[in-house]
């Protein structure tokens, strides 16, 4: 596992009071910043999660958290079921 | 690992973040040389006439979404930063061509510009304040402001219905109170860091332990500072845990888009 290196250099009654430089919590302090942050430029682009069929996102270029892309399945989803009735769910 | 697997099919350029004009080209290209992308791929630049993009090659139907790709994605945007102004790109962001990545920069070229000068020189870095006990917020049960007022309710004493109403009213106050009290916690440490004119983002109440999320802006060179700052705040709340993590590129506060997912209000 990767840590951010040279993350604030301090004294160590200090580093041990406020700073956290525990691998998990930067990990994921990493991970929230580089999946949900972060410029989203407009294009196109095809995503799959796991086994889930290719989704087509449209007109954004992003590739985000597991909740993010839950988010839009759901989404989606509703959409689809109000446009062509309940049964009419996103391929899975 | 991030428990997902993604495919990007048919892109070429996966843009890492943007800079603006104008930068020292060598100390640039050294550094681009000196790291690598996803998959080891080449950096390289792609510039319009007013800003750069950094990018790197990715295959067809490659593989890129896992915790290693993340941090490998992080890391580029991460030795950016050391040297340059620069807007993180979300991961994942790729484009068919040069020319799309070049046409994707003059469109937002204004926005793009307008954010950059607004993180021009400053670092962001994270303070999370959390209880350190699972029933710490449980001290504000009982406050004498929580149960001062009485509020007249419609049935008898000791009736199942009087005392449903009374807990209800009594959570509600609590909450109210723990809410108001994260106002405040946030209203002090904007206070207390004012010397550095940060630019604050707050979330409240994240979750009952998570009692304030906050993300700040300031200038590059004073993380010191910024540390012993926020040591002495600690000391005087002796029941909350603070978490600081930084300085980070400036994730958390990126404009675009402008549909409000990019930003967070104070």
């Amino acid at each position: 596992m990767e840590s951010r290196p040279n993350k604030i250099p301090t004294h160590q009654d200090m580093e041990n009071n406020v700073v956290d430089r525990s691998q998990e919590v930067t990990l994921h302090e990493i991970l929230d910043r580089v999946l949900n942050k972060g410029v989203v430029l407009a294009g196109d682009l095809v995503i799959s999660v796991a086994d889930i069929d290719l989704v087509y996102v449209g007109v954004r270029v992003l590739l985000s958290s597991v909740e993010t892309l839950e988010r839009i399945q759901s989404d989606k989803q509703k959409e689809n079921e109000h446009m062509h009735g309940p049964n009419a769910g996103i391929n899975r | 690992m991030v428990p997902m697997q993604a495919l990007i099919v048919d892109m070429q350029y996966l843009v890492y973040a943007i800079l603006p004009f104008p930068v020292q080209f060598a100390p640039l290209a050294e550094l681009l040389a000196a790291n690598h992308g996803i998959g080891h791929s080449k950096l390289e630049t792609v510039s319009s006439a007013e800003l750069i993009a950094i990018t790197g090659k990715v295959n067809h139907q490659k593989v890129i979404s896992s915790t290693e790709n993340a941090l490998a994605y992080a890391r580029v945007i991460d030795e950016l930063f050391r040297l340059y102004t620069l807007l993180p790109v979300r991961y994942g962001t790729v484009a068919n061509s040069r020319e799309a990545v070049v046409s994707l920069l003059k469109k937002h070229t204004h926005q793009l510009h307008q954010n950059l000068d607004e993180v021009k020189n400053r670092e962001e870095f994270s303070l999370k304040m959390l209880w350190k006990h699972e029933g710490s917020y449980q001290y504000f049960r009982g406050q004498p402001g929580a149960a001062k007022k009485e509020v007249p309710i419609p049935f008898p004493a000791d009736s199942p219905q009087k005392t449903y109403l009374l807990q209800k009213i009594r959570k509600h106050r609590q909450e109210n109170a723990l809410v108001d009290y994260a106002e405040q916690l946030a209203n002090k440490l904007e206070h207390w860091l004012v010397s550095f004119h940060p630019t604050f983002r707050f979330k409240i109440m994240v979750s009952q332990r998570l009692i304030l999320d906050a993300t700040m802006l300031i200038k590059k060179g004073y993380q010191q500072d910024v540390v012993q700052a926020i040591s002495c705040f600690q000391d005087r709340y002796p029941d909350l845990h603070f978490l600081l993590t930084g300085p980070w590129p400036p994730y958390n506060f990126v404009k675009l888009p402008n549909d409000g997912t990019g930003q967070k209000s104070p």
